[in-house]
């Protein structure tokens, strides 16, 4: 297990950073503990000084499998290891292609079995993108 | 009964509370409406706020008299947080334009999606001269490494039969939140699949309670006066007793003294 100087990071941390949705005075009063939080397994998540915690609220309610999922791990490996990023304007990727048609294909009316106002021509394309923001 | 907040957005935007307000919106005003958008079932920063059963669909229904589009905002309940992959399938709706993000690559990195009809589609398709083209995107559009991580956590939907294991442990949820029915301070114990909102009576319990959670080995983190608990999936069921435990300890604690 790597052993974090948890002291000096959070004093780094209040000194540097800019946290969202925070009362950063509350934030960096000298008696507020920050969590350092390094390391997760499934719904398990670990802080600096070895303390366990269940994920709540699955770190601002992204995780759907849990932390450090071996599937979900390679597969980000794998594609590691080809490249991490290319451009999307003008140029396509195997991944974002791969993911588009998983992803309409679970959106086909069937799915959805829509039964009053039926729309067998509405099928879904999609735009994928980084956002920030989520 | 409308909050109006014209120059938040650049257009005029309104608040409804319900979907029966839409119908009491004159037949001029209604023809300048492009679009409604909603969160489906449960609204997440607003407080986990559940719609009444049947909004979405009166929604879709009235998008289909008037032609406005439905935009389905699912960053918070897609991918199995309500007990279906999508929220929108408890109701039978399709949407004309989907938002997907947050657990969409299972929570490792950040990507999110738009998902749009053909129809709509069919309006950008021409050349740019024409303005066609869609004006929108990032540096970071199609992020390999992310999209890599989106398709693997749909393969563990399957491999693993997610959405069948998860129906049980909404009903642990649901007895573990029914023990904090009636402590002092809880206002009211909201539940939508995977999700649930405990409401104090006000936003300094619901932050000391989260802080006091910590200390029992529970992470979380409140939205004003809302304690939240919306665990990954993959939960067990001990973890999950766990988890509604030192809620109900640390509101014992934070809201008797």
């Amino acid at each position: 297990m790597t052993e974090w100087n948890t002291k000096r990071l959070i004093a780094a941390d209040k000194k540097f950073v800019w946290h969202p949705f925070t009362d950063m005075r509350d934030w960096c009063a000298t008696d507020f503990e920050s969590l350092v939080l390094v390391e997760g397994r499934g719904s398990i998540l670990r802080d600096s000084r070895g303390r366990e915690y269940i994920d709540g609220n699955s770190s601002i309610w992204t995780n759907i499998h849990g932390h450090n999922h071996p599937h979900i791990n390679a597969a980000i490996r794998a594609q590691l290891a080809r490249v991490a990023h290319t451009s999307f304007l003008g140029f396509t990727n195997p991944a974002a292609i791969e993911l588009a048609e998983a992803i309409v294909d679970l959106f086909q009316p069937r799915a959805f079995f829509i039964p009053t106002t039926a729309r067998p021509e509405s099928k879904l394309r999609s735009e994928s993108q980084i956002n920030i923001g989520d | 009964m409308f909050q109006v907040r014209p120059t938040r957005w650049n257009f005029p935007a309104r608040q409804v509370p319900d979907s029966k307000t839409l119908d009491q919106i004159s037949g001029t005003e209604t023809a300048k409406i492009a679009a409604v958008v909603i969160e489906p079932l449960i609204q997440g920063a607003a407080g986990m706020r559940l719609w009444p059963p049947g909004t979405l669909r009166a929604v879709r229904e009235w998008c289909d008299r008037t032609g406005a589009l439905l935009i389905v905002d699912e960053v918070m309940t897609g991918f199995g947080r309500t007990g279906k992959m999508f929220a929108s399938e408890h109701e039978s709706v399709l949407a004309d334009i989907v938002v997907l993000g947050k657990g969409l690559t299972g929570g490792y990195l950040p990507l999110a999606m738009t998902l749009v009809t053909e129809e709509i589609f069919s309006l950008f398709d021409g050349p740019v001269s024409e303005g066609k083209a869609l004006a929108y995107g990032h540096s970071y559009t199609g992020n390999a490494l992310g999209c890599a991580a989106a398709t693997a956590s749909l393969e563990v939907f399957e491999k693993e039969n997610v959405l069948e294991k998860l129906q049980p442990k909404i009903e642990e949820m649901r007895a573990g939140l029914a023990k904090l029915q009636g402590l002092p301070g809880v206002s009211e114990v909201r539940q939508c699949g995977f999700i649930a909102g405990i409401e104090l009576a006000d936003s300094r319990f619901a932050f000391d309670v989260s802080l006091a959670a910590r200390k029992r080995g529970l992470l979380t983190r409140p939205i004003r006066d809302v304690v939240v608990l919306m665990p990954p999936l993959c939960i067990t069921a001990e973890q999950l007793t766990v988890a509604t435990g030192a809620i109900h300890d640390s509101i014992l604690e934070v809201c008797e003294r």
